[in-house]
């Protein structure tokens, strides 16, 4: 599926889709449903918090 | 009332006293009639026309099938941006090269049309889809992205007249306020329509 197909889908631009997909743009909680629910996964499956702390001591 | 509305009332009253008071300080300094010249007579012309082809279609189009095809797409958000940049640019550059020509002749509306247009055609998609929110049209990025160019336009523009008033002061340079006005508006649509773009694609 493209970036453009997706976006289509869930009727924001490819701009958005492909900034929530480099980590630059944080999706509003409504658009993280949508994903979630045209993906039908649990929104914490697609979106999680990385951790810094435990990312700076695994270094 | 509610409070949408109220606040939606308050905005309309500052706008309309700032409006008075920009006619009623124009009045005091009006000067003698100038005589029309011919290129002033049809670059009004030009303009008054295409304001009311745009006001014209804004009524007609959604009536007809053209209708079904109009909507926002990315395209035309990107468009609207970089017909900012170019009609700022132009007018700027208008502005340094004809400065009292520009507002005798009428010339900076001239200019500034094509993005008066692009936002016309925002209108009519959002009269199409029958919506009076903006953002319905746009997604949530655009938005932010709309935002976050204001608050880079206002510290901008700021700055950039902080800039200009101290090179006009130490230079004992006495600037009209028509030119202060066309650096003013030019730029503010510059730095808006560059920001927003550069928000919009930079991720």
């Amino acid at each position: 599926m493209t970036q453009q197909e997706l976006a289509s889908e869930i009727g924001v631009t490819r701009q958005t889709i492909h900034s929530i997909e480099k980590g630059k743009f944080i999706p509003s909680t409504l658009l993280s449903l949508r994903l979630s629910r045209f993906f039908g996964r649990p929104v914490e499956e697609i979106f999680y918090i990385i951790d810094e702390n435990r990312k700076e001591r695994g270094r | 009332m509610d409070k949408r509305k109220k606040y939606q009332s308050v905005l309309i009253s500052v706008i309309a006293v700032a409006l008075i008071i920009g006619i009623a300080g124009l009045q005091k300094g009006k000067e003698e009639s100038q005589p029309v010249s011919s290129a002033e007579r049809i670059i009004k012309f030009t303009v008054l026309f295409l304001v009311l082809a745009g006001a014209a279609s804004y009524w007609i189009i959604p009536k007809t099938k053209i209708a079904k095809s109009m909507k926002m797409t990315e395209t035309v958000f990107t468009a609207t941006s970089v017909t900012g940049i170019i009609c700022g640019i132009a007018g700027l550059g208008a502005a340094v090269l004809w400065p009292q020509k520009i507002i005798e002749l009428h010339l900076f509306e001239f200019l500034f049309i094509p993005f008066f247009l692009m936002y016309a055609y925002w209108g009519l998609i959002m009269k199409i889809q029958r919506t009076d929110e903006i953002s319905d049209i746009l997604d949530e990025k655009q938005i932010a992205n709309i935002k976050e160019a204001a608050a880079m336009t206002f510290a901008g523009v700021m700055g950039l007249f902080l800039i200009f008033f101290f090179i006009s002061t130490s230079n004992g340079l006495k600037l009209q306020g028509s030119f202060w006005f066309l650096f003013y508006f030019f730029s503010s649509l510059l730095i808006f329509s560059a920001a927003t773009l550069y928000y919009f694609k930079r991720d």
